[in-house]
């Protein structure tokens, strides 16, 4: 994409109209060069407060504020403070290459290259950092992650037995022990006695009396920390207990229906919700549905 | 086994209703896929993977259901619904589909 094109995108010009593009240019070269004085100005009479010289944060401030002053006036619309950037690259190889022959490559100016990088691209320079670098940075962890667990699980508890002490896994680490063991129901749903059925209008079987709304419902509670990267293993935990709560809710909802006399319910509907959040999601599941005698 | 969302087969007799049928899966949370899946809504284009792993958790709620159809006896599945719940919250993109109807069985 040529500078010309670009321009035109950053301007958000609708119309290929040559007079918008050169009043755009005016507006950018108009804040460049009043940036660039005001740089000049500031070192010939060393306007500096605790030997830092108000520039560096003056000239690429006042050279957006002109651009946009000007674009606004002549075209009614900003230009989006380009001489802003551009004075930031001149602040950064004036200030801290030209003037600073001694300049070393180390951590110090690695860190401060970031930070001038982070503070002219904020958006780009963030997305970087945070998802691209970190993302990568969590996939290989994540990728390594079922090996060490395997050596954290196989060692530690081998050697706290060595030690004479009990071994207990991580609260966060879903295991079939720590999360909502007292769940397992043996028995299929539809052998309680109880006809569910998801359709409202069984055609072929009469409904003698109506029963009204009942519902059965169970929290599993859950002490999840933040950011937990799930390995396989925990996901298949997970659903094994979301499928045996289900059978419990449906337990229960058979429960109520049957105190109340009916043998079936009918327009059943499985509902998952979850409750909770930061404290620690809990799961919510409730079978509900219209309680009838056939 | 004939799927079906309705509440009765039209021009079919139902003989036998068995009860309800359920099938649960789900798709974990993974980083990676999270990653591209953003760099690919940031540049715009269709994010196929997660699409991939949906039609694939689908297909195997489903199927999970039917066996316990089949099981039964039953050669269709009524008042069908299919649920996407997303655990969201501290558990990532953590997502439960679940399918499930009412067995029974029709003349054919």
């Amino acid at each position: 994409m040529s500078f010309k094109d670009s321009l035109k995108k950053r301007i958000s010009i609708r119309n290929n109209n040559p007079k918008d593009i050169f009043f755009a240019a005016i507006s950018i070269i108009f804040g460049t060069v009043l940036g660039v004085l005001s740089y000049y100005l500031c070192f010939r009479f060393n306007l500096a407060i605790f030997g830092w010289n108000i520039a560096f944060v003056l000239s690429p401030l006042l050279a957006g504020y002109c651009e946009t002053y000007l674009s606004k006036k002549i075209m009614d619309e900003t230009t989006g403070a380009i001489s802003a950037y551009l004075l930031f690259f001149v602040t950064v190889v004036h200030g801290f290459i030209l003037t600073n022959p001694t300049l070393g490559f180390n951590g110090i100016s690695i860190g401060v290259s970031l930070i001038i990088l982070q503070s002219a691209f904020p958006l780009a320079f963030n997305y970087i950092f945070f998802v691209v670098f970190l993302g990568i940075l969590s996939y290989i962890g994540g990728f390594f992650k079922p090996w060490t667990d395997k050596i954290y699980f196989s060692i530690v508890p081998f050697v706290k037995k060595l030690f004479g002490r009990e071994f207990k896994p991580p609260k966060y680490r879903l295991t079939t022990d720590n999360f909502a063991q007292d769940l397992y129901e043996e028995v299929d749903p539809n052998e309680h006695g109880i006809l569910f059925l998801t359709t409202h209008e069984p055609y072929q079987i009469n409904v003698k009396k109506y029963l009204g709304h009942f519902e059965g419902s169970v929290i599993i509670p859950n002490e999840n920390k933040l950011f937990e990267v799930k390995t396989k293993q925990e996901e298949l935990i997970l659903l094994i207990r979301f499928k045996e709560a289900k059978n419990r809710a449906l337990k229960n909802l058979a429960n109520s229906v049957k105190q109340a006399g009916g043998n079936g319910v009918i327009d059943l509907e499985i509902d998952y919700n979850i409750v909770g959040e930061l404290a620690g999601d809990k799961f919510h599941i409730i079978a509900k549905g219209i309680a009838v005698v056939f | 086994m004939l799927f079906s969302s309705t509440s009765s087969l039209e021009g079919k007799n139902i003989i036998e209703y068995y009860g309800v049928v359920t099938g649960e899966s789900l798709i974990g949370a993974n980083v990676y896929k999270d990653l591209f899946s953003g760099v690919r809504d940031v540049v715009g284009g269709r994010t196929s993977r997660y699409e991939i792993e949906i039609q694939e958790a689908r297909l195997l709620a489903i199927e999970s259901m039917e066996e316990k159809a089949h099981d039964l006896g039953a050669n269709a599945i009524i008042g069908l619904k299919l649920d996407y719940s997303n655990l969201g919250g501290t558990m990532g993109n953590t997502i439960l589909i679940t399918a499930y109807g009412t067995a029974v069985k029709f003349e054919e």
